[in-house]
């Protein structure tokens, strides 16, 4: 018996969807990495102090240091455009927050929290 | 009359023996056993980034936080894409950490309970609300936000600080009460249930259960060799028919059901073997000279 092996047109269908999904979930990716940028408020060392040690209680709280050159002499807070591989590091340790204004604010000056605020 | 070719073996076959030892491997890539620490890159498992021995970010954690800030996770949805097109539910099975503790905690003899079968789209409502809309509307402030109610960021993250500050003879960081009951209510239910969290709450196991029916690497069942026996519906610990409903999103790829020989997995490279068509004869090998 010739035993030839087809693809049938179902198996067509799912293998143009598999690359579509392939080809979509790259493009994102990519996407995200080279272009996609968030702007960020870096608040002045001092706000940014006591906003940390306010709102996290029970966590370590890195010691004081210098604030980022940015956001050294400003009178208010400096903004900064983070990529989004940067801004997925800052959520993994609560490194910002969503103001009522709607922009996002870093909750930190100078090194990262350590931990997750939850 | 046509011969029935279809067998049931009382083992797992090969492939499917393997897995807890891809879970293990896996496992060891997740701990990150070179202090990596690419919290920048998301995962695409079920592993809270909130753990000291954690490689990448946790997807679901930054699809919330995401919410929570109103910015679109291009980085998140794009790695879920990618790797839910290509493996579809055997992310679950296969690869992620807290499906394995669930499989090692299920092997201790306990009798265990099947949940009805709805009971698998009360994930879809944990992604919408607890994931998405909680964050979005609330903040991450909120009490109901999931990573403060998520079992895994409990046990991964809140348990160990918790342990290793003993080790310090330091004041202890007890997680909140909450956490605490979630958490242990879900590993009391590992003991009686297969999967629990990923069968009734994992947002993550919801999100990949969409790729199912379009994943690269799939589950098939041969219509002409089922016979409907329903013993795969015995085998099957979610409470799915695999022979009717094989692209299910509660399946997690245990590969139970592929001891009938009806059932196994495929690709999309996979082919079928031509059937003769109706009322033809199979062409016939050249005789020997």
């Amino acid at each position: 018996m010739a035993n030839h092996e087809v693809a049938s047109p179902a198996w067509r269908g799912r293998g143009t969807g598999v690359v579509l999904l392939i080809l979509m979930g790259a493009a994102a990716i990519v996407y995200a990495v080279t272009g996609h940028g968030i702007t960020v408020l870096v608040p002045p060392a001092k706000t940014a102090e006591s906003s940390a040690q306010g709102e996290t209680p029970g966590q370590a709280v890195e010691p004081p240091s210098p604030a980022p050159p940015q956001a050294v002499g400003a009178e208010g807070p400096a903004a900064l455009v983070e990529s989004e591989p940067a801004l997925v590091r800052e959520v993994t340790v609560g490194g910002v927050k969503r103001l009522a204004s709607g922009d996002i604010q870093r909750t930190y000056s100078g090194q990262a929290p350590s931990q997750c605020p939850t | 009359m046509v011969a029935m070719t279809r067998t049931f073996s009382k083992t797992p076959p090969k492939f499917a023996r393997w897995r807890v030892w891809v879970q293990a491997a896996f496992l060891l890539v997740w701990l990150d056993p070179f202090m990596l620490r690419l919290h920048n890159v998301c995962g695409p498992v079920f592993h809270c980034y909130a753990c000291p021995l954690a490689t990448f970010a946790c997807p679901i954690g930054v699809l919330a936080n995401f919410s929570a800030l109103h910015v679109i996770p291009l980085l998140a949805i794009g790695t879920l894409v990618l790797v839910g097109g290509i493996f579809g539910g055997f992310v679950c099975g296969w690869a992620c950490p807290f499906g394995f503790l669930q499989d090692l905690i299920a092997r201790i003899p306990v009798p265990k309970f099947h949940l009805p079968s709805w009971t698998g789209y009360t994930r879809y409502a944990v992604l919408v609300v607890l994931v998405l809309a909680i964050p979005f509307f609330y903040g991450e402030a909120h009490p109901l936000f999931f990573c403060r109610v998520c079992p895994a960021g409990t046990l991964e993250g809140g348990m160990y600080n918790v342990a290793a500050a003993a080790v310090k003879r330091a004041d202890l960081p007890w997680p909140s009460l909450p956490k605490l009951i979630i958490l242990g209510l879900i590993v009391a239910a590992m003991f009686v249930q297969w999967r629990p969290w990923c069968a009734l709450f994992c947002p993550l196991g919801a999100i990949f259960g969409l790729f199912k029916r379009v994943s690269a690497i799939f589950l098939r069942v041969d219509p002409e060799e089922c016979v409907s026996c329903s013993l795969c519906r015995e085998e099957c610990r979610y409470g799915i028919a695999p022979d009717k409903q094989i692209g299910d999103p509660r399946c997690v790829a245990c590969l139970q059901c592929t001891r009938c020989s009806a059932i196994s997995i495929r690709t999309i490279f996979s082919r079928d073997e031509a059937k003769p068509a109706p009322g033809t004869t199979p062409a016939a090998s050249p005789p020997a000279q």
